[in-house]
């Protein structure tokens, strides 16, 4: 691509159509948004000198998050380094029940023009943004588009955008225009794509975590980074879409879903609408796996909402050879009796990196073949012995100077004793908040009907593994259901039907919200949480 | 009767076992045993290997949580015998998390494996305003003042109350030692704290050499 200016990698990339990953949020701590010059040159920056040593620099490689393009230059995208999303919005069959329209259909459209009965579902993720053309008709989905949350550039996490935004005095507008530019250009890209006018699409509903949710709307986000991590706002917002910059029929409607608070955005009660927890006779858990995991745990009568900082180690970041779900990533891990070890990798290509399903599945197994104890210490080859670990998997562990002990997975990819410790603080905290919250209402384990895992890694992820690591409570595994991208499909259905919308304004205003941080018996939940082990 | 062995004592720091803790430095301070020695040789020697197995990745956060608890329960009986035979501490050091940020296990990890080390330490709690930190600096005199925390978005506060320690001379009587998820050793060499550690053993050792560095430099200021 041509550029009359300099240009960072990232927005240079996404012209190209290439998504790139910034898993430290630019911080330059983790070195996994290298890209490799292979004509042309770029500046070593500090950043560069740090995290490479001088053969690769030599050889081409510049940490991405650092690089300014400011000159002819051909790069190399490596697979980790780059962002793959695909959500969807549910299957033909999500109103099965019925619609009770939720949008007017305007009487006296423009003379010639058909009847506007579209609209457009935006699942605003931390990461990546989701959109899908909604028939109002009948609540089929026409046509989706998916890109990355663009800002991304003002940081990976919602964290490091609040920071931004106090630290820059416009930061607030920028990180408006941002998601607001590109949800714009989904809907632009959906008309095209569903071959129909913009003037057709009647309504936009967009669901996102609170600090997203702010951000399309243009509030204030820096209160949420301050405890007690409130925003300016919870309820339902609504505004004419023309007036947002968006290209719809000039009486369509947009709204952000309504938010239950403390990072709990409409993103949560979408997901709970979508499963269905606030109209179930028994007790549900949801848990929205991510960087931000949420968890509710209700039924017709209460919900209980709370937010764990569980960290991005199952996106890849601190684990020695993490990456995302892209090809080339171990997904899957077994060990079979004799010892030998088999990985499945995304797309069956050769092994690069391991993604977060991976990483839960090699804990897991390293764990039930003795490699790995209950503590989550990673025993040497001879103490593997003593457990009576077959030669064949002992053989895989390694002492690395500087490194430490790690196991050897499948070619370069090893899994080290701190990949362990990273996942061990990640499901102690998720662990944690799942039993805070029981405790709070007085729940026990056996009383939950079913569990439902949602967020896009959550797809991938094998119940045996999770139960067996303390990912999740150990239920009967027939109970435990991956729903994949909750949130979108809970927008859809408050996109399409009345009921739908009223369950949310109910779900938000009912919601209570459970604060981990400070809670007295934290400390003690999460230390209990961190060994491995089925509870 | 057989005086209570210390190394035994020790071992149940290690081991977590809170209870044994309480019991068996009461009863060691009861039949006369040195509180220094009960507290140098029972639980510092405890934490010590605590430390030193934690570094090397034989244990994790709950082992060292559980341990410090179990000192705790000892230094209960032990602190206010050592104030009253007027054995000063080995230093003192005013510990909080910033104003914004509620997080403190790390921090209340800390200070508990300092106290194990002899140091008096005054936590002021989570969501410190500069204020307070001030208001204690002037009255407990420490030699380290601790900072802990968790966000990107509360650790500018850091970089604030330094330079307002700065332009108020304390850093000329004492060291700054920040901590928590979204520090870095180059953020803290950065806003220009004097020490940075990553996890509560490690800000221990860092402490004790930087008390060693205040107390050098104080005797030269005031000798």
């Amino acid at each position: 691509m041509v550029s009359d200016e300099p240009l960072d990698l990232f927005n240079a990339a996404a012209q190209c159509d290439i998504w790139t990953e910034q898993p430290c949020g630019a911080r330059t701590v983790c070195g996994k948004c290298r890209v490799r010059v292979v004509k042309g040159a770029a500046a070593v920056t500090s950043a560069d000198t740090r995290l490479l040593s001088a053969a690769e620099r030599a050889d081409g490689w510049r940490i991405g998050c650092q690089l300014t393009l400011d000159r002819e230059v051909t790069l190399a995208v490596p697979m980790q380094a780059r962002s793959m999303a695909a959500k969807s919005f549910g299957g033909d069959d999500l109103f099965a029940d019925g619609i009770q329209p939720n949008v007017q259909i305007p009487d006296g459209a423009s003379p010639g023009a058909p009847d506007a009965r579209f609209g457009v579902a935006v699942d605003v993720g931390t990461t990546s943004l989701a959109a899908a053309l909604i028939d109002l008709a009948d609540g089929r989905v026409v046509a989706t588009t998916t890109r990355v949350n663009p800002q991304a550039r003002f940081g990976a996490d919602v964290m490091s955008r609040i920071h931004f935004a106090q630290e820059q005095a416009d930061g607030n507008a920028q990180l408006r225009a941002s998601v607001t530019d590109a949800i714009g250009a989904m809907i632009a890209a959906l008309t095209v794509q569903g071959g129909i006018s913009a003037e057709e699409v009647m309504a936009v509903a967009c669901a996102g975590n609170a600090t997203m949710t702010h951000g399309v709307v243009g509030a204030d986000v820096t209160s949420l980074g301050q405890a007690p991590y409130c925003g300016s706002f919870t309820d339902e917002r609504r505004w004419r879409a023309r007036d947002g910059g968006w290209p719809t029929h000039a009486e369509g409607m947009a709204w952000t879903l309504p938010m239950v608070g403390h990072h709990v955005g409409g993103d949560t009660v979408a997901a709970i609408v979508a499963c269905g927890v606030d109209e179930s006779d028994r007790w549900q858990l949801l848990i929205d796996l991510g960087t931000n995991t949420e968890v509710v745990l209700g039924c017709r009568r209460t919900l209980i909402a709370t937010s764990t900082a569980a960290g991005p180690a199952f996106e890849g970041a601190h684990i020695a050879h993490g990456m995302r779900a892209a090809p080339g990533a171990i997904d899957r891990v077994h060990i079979m009796k004799d010892g030998r070890l088999i990985v499945g990798t995304v797309a069956n290509l050769p092994a690069c990196g391991i993604c977060g399903s991976g990483l839960i599945d090699a804990v897991a197994e390293l764990h039930r073949a003795g490699v790995i104890a209950a503590s989550g210490y990673l025993r040497s080859a001879v103490e593997c012995g003593e457990q009576g670990v077959p030669p064949q998997l002992r053989e895989r562990i390694e002492e690395l100077p500087g490194v430490g002990r790690q196991v050897r997975l499948d070619g370069e990819v090893t899994l080290t004793a701190q990949d362990i410790r990273e996942l061990q603080l990640v499901k102690g905290s998720i662990a944690a908040g799942i039993a805070l919250l029981l405790r709070h209402a007085h729940v026990g384990i056996e009383q939950i009907d079913a569990v439902y895992i949602a967020g896009m890694f959550g797809t991938f992820v094998r119940t045996s593994s999770a139960q067996a690591i303390g990912l999740v409570p150990a239920v009967d595994p027939e109970r435990v259901h991956f729903v994949g991208n909750a949130a979108g499909v809970g927008t859809r259905m408050v996109l399409v039907d009345a009921k739908a919308r009223r369950r949310a304004e109910q779900v938000a205003q009912r919601c209570e919200y459970l604060e981990l941080a400070g809670h007295a018996a934290y400390e003690d939940a999460f230390g209990a949480a961190i060994p491995l082990g089925a509870w | 009767m057989t005086r209570v062995d210390l190394a035994a004592l020790a071992q149940h720091v290690i081991d977590g076992h809170d209870a044994d803790v309480g019991r068996l430095t009461r009863e060691a301070l009861d039949e006369g045993q040195s509180p220094a020695e009960v507290l140098e040789r029972g639980l510092v020697a405890g934490m010590q290997v605590i430390g030193e197995r934690f570094r090397e990745n034989v244990i994790f956060v709950p082992e060292v949580l559980v341990a410090a608890r179990a000192m705790k329960a000892g230094l209960a009986h032990l602190e206010p015998v050592l104030a009253a035979s007027g054995i000063a501490p080995v230093g003192t050091c005013v510990l909080g998390t910033v104003k914004g940020d509620i997080h403190d296990i790390g921090k209340n990890l800390v200070g508990m494996m300092l106290r194990g080390a002899g140091v008096r330490v005054i936590d002021l709690g989570v969501n410190t305003p500069l204020p307070k930190f001030m208001a204690a600096i002037e009255e407990h005199r420490p030699e380290i003042v601790g900072m802990s925390a968790l966000l990107t978005t509360t650790m500018g506060q850091m970089k604030v109350n330094i330079e307002a320690f700065r332009q108020a001379g304390v850093l000329q009587r004492a060291r700054v030692m920040v901590g928590g998820a979204a520090v870095s050793g180059e953020y803290a060499a950065a806003i220009g704290a004097h020490g940075y550690a990553k996890d509560a053993p490690s800000a221990v050792g860092r402490a004790l050499e930087l008390l060693v560095e205040v107390k050098a430099a104080r005797l030269v200021v005031e000798g």
